[in-house]
């Protein structure tokens, strides 16, 4: 089930009023069920190895404090069942791919394999939160959940389970295991949410989607065409997966849970390192915790520190895809921390205006973009080599007609951006006396909901990080 | 307090419902009807109206036709881009309409265009077409209702609730128009900028790999004959015009037969054209296929890829389509 589908608007408020009528103990379980009715809506075979991770990693938790001698064993078991998930369904083709590769440039004959399975969505979220959770457990950072039914809504809570946040045992157990009331102030803010959620997506994102879609569908676009295709899909990017995060945390908020913050205005980073404090952050943070730091992370010298560095962002790269071009976009990211830490060390950017350094940094992530879409290497080299030079008057003119669409489309991202991002940056607070704040916000969600009704696309798309 | 907040939530939800219905309501849901076409017809009461596309404006000059054919005034309703929605909205809005009785109407068409519903009915068609459009259109809505938008039930009372959920395109198109006019203003001056953006997406320009290969997408692109009212406007073009008593002549245009001056065409389209024409002909209307007529030579169209005619050879086009068209006139 996705979340913009009518399907959807019938279920939450059916979950909704089900939900609130019900004691603790009742509501987990309501909620379990509800998150398999909506993680199996249309292929049912995809929960079953979401049971297999959830019992897996349940039991080996517990395997954990039960047995404490074994629990390096209970760890090993639980993190070589996930990764062999996620390796079955979404690397072993990429991994078959590229020994076939290898064995025709040795001369030797193909492996003539390929596994014919459709990617359950959201595997490599679910699977990176359990491990998460698991870990936790190991290093006795959290206690091993006893039941099952609240480590079950730990894995599948529909509103997070398929593209995130990618969530930490610390902060969501107790939350399952706590009494919630009804805050209707909460729930005003989680509706404000969830309509700003859907307009970034099916006004913004599905609009930009069809400006990136029909330029990388050109065969040999010019320049300036390129290039407003690569914003296009910067903003598109950007408006899907975090319209996807503030519906999914505002429907946790209706359910009285609070998701953690998965983005905070990415485009206004200063530099490499801070684009990562800010998108993404629930992965970025977890690759922080689980593969950056066990790795040594920066307490090694400078060789380790940067292999460290490097083989992080390589694997971040890969978890959202089994192809080369995530590769090099995560090698491309680990690459700039590591120049950003050079260039640091030297003692330069220290004078550069703060909005440069946001433009800097806004471009360097748009090429990051560039090798994100393009799954094609050839194409890719041909889009990098394509040159400003000798165009027509025509090619520029067209290039600035994108360009001006995606900026028009983008414009309440930005307005957003200035309002949430900057003016609390320059310490401006623009929040009026209680009933004058009431009237603009119901304004703003009326300004919204008319948005969505006059410009939401007229072809939609499935959320980006579905795929991943 | 905690009621406070209730009533806050209650109102602030309310609100957001509420107040976009009535603004819904309150701005037009359509492209006012263009009555400038009707007014012609009503004053210049012709005995012979052609429709099309700029094919038809490309290779005949109304006038001239006048002149060869000596039977009274010529009319001649195009747009460019149109396709069968338009023309079945022109027949019955304007020619029906208008009460006058023309002696002939004659659409001219090529490819599958008669009864290819929804082709070119989106985006700035959309906007077009409803300049054609009365108030309520039922066979519009029988037509395209499912093929294009596919509503189910709740999706109607959504449309229902919120009818500018169903203007997208026009807004959209706005926008779009306000893009390139700011890139004429601010930008590099290009004459005809939307009609280059548009050929740069053209179907050779585009990788392999992105072309859709659904079923769906294969079927759309199969010629399949059918004269069923749910599925095409052609039906309802006949039965307008048997309703009105006005005489239909459908016409096959010519396109570029190529240097050789060999029209070629495939087996399926030849099948489709002949299982169309006897459907027409049982109606009780003229079919005129020029596509095999050689007096249109290569040397005549606009360009060698291109199925318009040029300026330089309208007036042989002319009299050409007035060759074809007179036996009609005699009988």
């Amino acid at each position: 089930m996705i979340f913009h589908s009518l399907t959807y608007l019938i279920f939450l408020p059916l979950v909704l009023s089900a939900y609130w009528c019900l004691s603790r103990r009742w509501q987990n379980l309501l909620l379990v069920g509800a998150s398999y009715v909506f993680y199996g809506w249309e292929h049912p075979w995809f929960l079953l190895p979401l049971w297999a991770s959830t019992l897996v990693d349940y039991g080996c938790a517990l395997g954990m404090e039960r047995w404490p001698r074994w629990r390096r064993g209970f760890l090993l078991t639980s993190v070589c069942g996930s990764l062999a998930l996620l390796g079955t369904f979404k690397y072993a083709n990429f991994a078959i791919d590229n020994l076939d590769t290898v064995l025709s440039g040795i001369g030797m004959p193909s492996l003539q394999l390929a596994l014919h399975v459709v990617l359950p969505v959201g595997i490599s979220f679910y699977t990176f939160q359990s491990i998460g959770y698991v870990v936790d457990v190991y290093r006795r950072q959290v206690p091993a959940e006893r039941h099952l039914l609240n480590y079950a809504l730990y894995v599948t809570f529909f509103p997070q389970l398929v593209a995130g946040p990618i969530e930490r045992a610390g902060h969501m157990l107790p939350q399952y295991h706590g009494k919630r009331f009804f805050d209707a102030e909460q729930w005003r803010s989680a509706l404000g949410l969830i309509l700003w959620g859907f307009f970034k997506k099916v006004v913004i994102a599905d609009n930009t989607a069809i400006i990136a879609n029909k330029i990388f569908a050109l065969s040999a676009p010019t320049f300036p065409v390129l290039w407003a295709g690569v914003l296009a899909f910067t903003v598109q990017i950007y408006a899907d997966f975090s319209a996807y995060t503030d519906i999914a945390r505002g429907t946790a908020r209706l359910l009285g849970f609070e998701l953690m913050r998965n983005f905070w205005h990415p485009y206004l980073a200063t530099s490499p390192a801070d684009f990562w404090r800010r998108w993404h952050i629930s992965l970025s943070t977890w690759m922080r915790d689980y593969i950056y730091i066990p790795l040594g992370g920066s307490r090694c010298g400078t060789a380790r520190n940067s292999f460290n560095l490097m083989a992080t962002f390589v694997i971040s790269g890969l978890w959202h895809g089994a192809s080369w071009n995530f590769i090099l976009w995560g090698a491309y990211w680990g690459s700039l921390l590591l120049l950003q830490r050079f260039v640091s060390a030297l003692g330069f950017g220290k004078r550069i205006p703060w909005i440069a350094k946001v433009a800097g940094t806004f471009i360097l992530a748009a090429v990051g973009w560039l090798m994100f879409r393009e799954r094609d290497f050839g194409q890719l080299m041909s889009d990098f080599s394509l040159s400003p030079f000798h165009l027509s008057k025509r090619d520029w003119a067209m290039g600035l007609y994108f360009a001006e669409l995606v900026a028009l489309y983008s414009l309440p991202l930005a307005i957003h951006m200035f309002f949430k991002g900057i003016l609390p940056r320059w310490k401006i607070d623009l929040r009026l006396p209680g009933p004058a704040q009431f009237a603009l916000e119901t304004a703003l969600g009326i300004v919204l909901f008319m948005g969505i009704l006059t410009l939401r696309s007229l072809t939609t798309s499935e959320f980006i990080y579905f795929q991943f | 307090m905690k009621q406070s907040a209730t009533v806050r939530l209650i109102f602030f939800a309310l609100a957001i419902l509420l107040v976009p219905i009535a603004l819904n309501h309150a701005l037009p849901s359509k492209t006012p009807f263009k009555q400038q076409p009707l007014e012609r017809l009503q004053a210049n009461r012709p005995s012979i109206v052609l429709i099309g596309d700029s094919l038809v404006h490309a290779a005949v000059d109304p006038q001239l036709l006048q002149e060869e054919l000596g039977d009274g005034k010529v009319e001649m309703i195009w747009r460019g881009g149109a396709a069968s929605a338009a023309w079945y909205l022109t027949l019955k809005n304007y020619i029906a309409a208008s009460g006058v009785h023309p002696r002939l109407c004659c659409i001219f068409f090529n490819y599958d265009l008669l009864t290819n519903a929804t082709f070119r009915t989106t985006a700035t068609y959309r906007r077009f077409l409803e300049s054609l459009m009365q108030q309520d259109e039922p066979v519009f809505r029988l037509v395209l209702g499912d093929q294009t938008t596919r509503e189910t039930p709740p999706q109607r009372v959504v449309s229902w609730l919120y009818p500018l959920n169903d203007r997208r395109h026009h807004y959209q198109e706005r926008i779009s128009r306000f893009a390139y006019r700011t890139v004429s203003l601010t930008g590099p001056k290009v004459k005809g900028l939307p009609r280059r953006v548009n050929e740069i997406f053209d179907v050779a320009r585009l990788r392999q790999e992105t072309l859709p290969r659904t079923a769906e997408a294969e079927a759309a692109r199969r010629l399949i004959f059918t004269a069923d009212p749910r599925k095409n406007f052609l039906p309802h073009i006949v039965e307008t015009a048997a309703k009105a008593g006005i005489p239909l002549c459908f016409v096959r245009v010519r396109p570029n037969p190529g240097p050789d001056n060999q029209f070629q065409e495939s087996d399926e389209l030849r099948r489709y054209v002949a299982e169309l024409r006897s459907w027409i002909e049982s109606q009780g209307c003229t079919f005129i296929d020029t596509t095999g007529n050689q007096k249109f030579t290569p040397d005549m169209y606009l360009r060698p890829d291109d199925d318009h005619i040029g300026p330089w050879a309208k007036e042989r086009a002319t009299a050409i389509y007035a060759d074809e068209l007179r036996p009609l006139l005699q009988r």
